[in-house]
């Protein structure tokens, strides 16, 4: 065979004050990976007080070992920005990737990654985040950027 | 405007013309008035010719020096045989063009040295290049300098027309004024001018009877020392102007970039180097009454470290189990390289406490946690241990594909053990499993570069664990090392020639021997079949 060309990843996003969603269409391995922590970093950065954090993942193609890393790591910048991480859309190969390595149950539990991390010492924080939460606004949601 | 007869004489000489040439006033003859290029050229006009062969209007425009200025002359002939000429400054035309050519002739060079330094990634090669490319263009001859390696001074020289020549000299820099701290690097030194007269003899290349003068210049690196390049001319009234100065300096920012990264890249390549050696997995053999066996078929990317790995620790004391470690680290190059490294060492040093698998991958997760990265790695560990003809074995996987157990008849059972990845979380939760090897059974532990080789027949499609199982249930009740070439060939030949992760195999059999007073641990069981 020739190798298989990776298929580029495809972020989009809606979001409205309490919320973030995030589609994710291509492949999220070596190649593609960093784009959702960075797209994912920026968009909590963009919503201060952000309640959930939703990865559409039904149109994804491959994940390889950095794409659960990335993963990962999204799961401990929603954990620092006091949102709720949702995986949605689980393709069969996701899912079959989270239950080899034991990481379903921490990324899609709510907020128990926050507090084991925060047991842990794994993020240096001040007050813990939900703390800190606003009021709930009550705007509609932003347009499709 | 001149004017001039059929006869070559000067009929009026306007005052611009009387200023340009004194000496053409009417009556005077064109070959006593005007140069000899302008002479010619009007003699040439006035040939007795049919007037179809003469010139035709607006051609003939001749040009030519006058003093130290240059002139262009354009002809207008007339009936009577008189040609009028008008004649141009075009001095400054002239220099602009030449000072054009000159620059195109300099890019063209720089842009030919580019590519040329640029194609190689290695230093010598780069060496060479430049002080051949400097010897030709730039001067008679060049010398290139590398930064000294412990006390000697790798120098290439070249004489123009010659080919490059590589020596390592017991020389001290300090010996050539500005040479010790254009090889430094840093602070960046002009080039400066050397009076040849001062230059050790070292510094002459052979071939280069006289020195007339000498101009050495830094290779800038990005942030570490190139080297320096060293410019010769042997006529000392040749020596090198302002502009051939800077010149050599654009050049030389080219070589020293592409020594520099050449340099940066030979270090890297030494330390994969290093790193490989330390990364590769041991041989296998049988210990304490188990048999072992393992493959590894890195990934052919160019990363060149890839990130599975595995170890076989004999236990300390005969009876106690031995420690097998299998391993995928997320991602591949140096920063995979430096984990798997890191995860060997723990785990060695945590070997007192093997007896207790989820608390060293617990310890081990704990060492590799961090908060910049999620980097991580999954582990798979086996206690194995000869109890009687039978194998005992603990099992743990951390995040891993589950092992496999073959039976002897050929049944395939996946090992009921799961857990979670390990350098990511901040806590891990582990299940061990207790499997217990009769002879010829085998317990097979792989890394998923095996299950999700992509290939087959049609290309795409992943090799699986279907397919795996299956190609185990082939080995069955064949010795250890007999499964993992058998598992490694169908895997490869699965892939064929296309891109694969790395493929790791380890595999743990309870020897089939009837003879048990023969195994002490350190002969071979004897096999019946």
């Amino acid at each position: 065979m020739t190798s298989l060309p990776s298929t580029p990843l495809d972020l989009t996003h809606t979001s409205s004050h309490e919320a973030v969603r995030v589609e994710l269409r291509g492949d999220l391995d070596h190649l593609h990976a960093d784009r959702l922590i960075e797209a994912v970093d920026r968009l909590l950065a963009a919503h201060p007080g952000v309640r959930d954090l939703r990865l559409e993942c039904a149109g994804l193609s491959a994940v390889d070992s950095s794409g659960l890393a990335a993963l990962l790591m999204v799961r401990r910048l929603a954990d620092k920005a006091g949102a709720g991480l949702h995986i949605d859309g689980r393709t069969v190969q996701l899912n079959r990737i989270l239950e080899i390595t034991g990481t379903l149950d921490y990324l899609t539990a709510p907020g128990a990654g926050t507090q084991a991390l925060r047991r842990t010492g794994g993020t240096a924080r001040g007050a813990s985040a939900e703390e800190q939460l606003p009021p709930a606004p009550s705007g509609g949601p932003e347009p499709r950027t | 405007m001149l004017v001039a007869d059929a006869r070559a004489v000067v009929v009026h000489a306007n005052e611009a013309a009387g200023l340009v040439f004194p000496d053409a006033r009417p009556g005077t003859a064109m070959a006593d008035a005007v140069p000899g290029w302008l002479a010619s050229a009007h003699a040439r006009h006035t040939a007795p010719l049919l007037p179809a062969q003469r010139p035709p209007a607006g051609a003939g425009t001749v040009q030519g020096a006058v003093g130290d200025r240059s002139y262009e002359a354009h002809p207008t002939p007339s009936d009577n045989g008189t040609v009028m000429w008008w004649l141009v400054d075009d001095t400054d035309h002239r220099l602009t063009r030449e000072a054009l050519w000159t620059e195109r002739e300099r890019t063209e060079f720089l842009v030919r040295s580019s590519n040329l330094l640029l194609s190689s990634l290695n230093l010598d090669r780069c060496m060479d290049v430049t002080a051949q490319m400097a010897a030709d263009h730039l001067a008679d001859a060049a010398l290139v300098f590398a930064p000294l390696h412990g006390v000697e001074l790798p120098i290439v020289s070249c004489v123009r027309g010659g080919g490059p020549s590589v020596s390592r000299q017991v020389v001290d820099p300090q010996e050539v004024p500005g040479l010790a701290e254009a090889l430094q690097g840093f602070p960046p030194v002009p080039s400066r001018w050397l009076d040849p007269s001062a230059a050790p003899a070292w510094l002459v290349p052979d071939g280069l009877d006289t020195v007339g003068s000498i101009v050495i210049t830094p290779l800038p690196g990005h942030g570490v020392p190139a080297g320096a390049l060293v410019l010769l001319r042997a006529d000392a009234a040749n020596a090198f102007t302002e502009g051939e100065e800077v010149f050599a300096r654009l050049f030389a920012a080219r070589a020293g970039a592409a020594m520099s990264a050449a340099r940066l890249y030979a270090e890297q390549a030494s330390i994969t180097d290093t790193l490989m050696r330390e990364l590769l997995p041991p041989a296998l053999r049988q210990l304490s009454g188990v048999e072992y066996a393992g493959g590894y078929r890195p990934s052919k990317d160019h990363e060149r470290v890839g990130g599975d790995f595995y170890d076989v620790h004999p236990a300390a004391a005969d009876g106690e189990p031995s420690l097998v470690v299998l391993g995928d680290v997320c991602g591949k190059g140096l920063e995979a390289a430096v984990m798997t490294g890191k995860i060997r060492n723990t785990l060695h040093a945590l070997l007192p406490m093997a007896d207790d698998h989820h608390r060293i991958l617990s310890l081990l997760n704990t060492s590799l946690l961090n908060s910049e990265s999620t980097r991580f790695a999954t582990i798979v560990l086996a206690s194995a241990a000869r109890e009687g003809n039978t194998v005992r074995l603990r099992l743990t996987s951390a995040g891993h594909p589950a092992p496999l157990i073959l039976r002897c008849d050929g049944r395939v059972e996946e090992a009921p053990t799961k857990g979670t990845l390990v350098g990511a979380l901040p806590e891990i939760t582990t299940e061990t499993a207790r499997v217990t090897l009769a002879p010829g059974d085998t317990c097979v532990l792989y890394t998923d570069g095996i299950s999700e080789a992509r290939g087959g027949p049609m290309g795409g499609a992943m090799f699986g664990e279907e397919r795996l199982r299956r190609a185990l249930s082939e080995c069955a009740a064949m010795p250890a090392e007999a499964v993992v070439e058998h598992v490694q060939m169908l895997a490869s030949q699965w892939v064929g020639s296309g891109r694969h992760d790395d493929m790791a195999v380890v595999v743990i059999s309870a020897p089939r021997t009837n003879h048990l007073s023969a195994v002490d641990g350190h002969t071979r069981g004897r096999f019946t079949t």
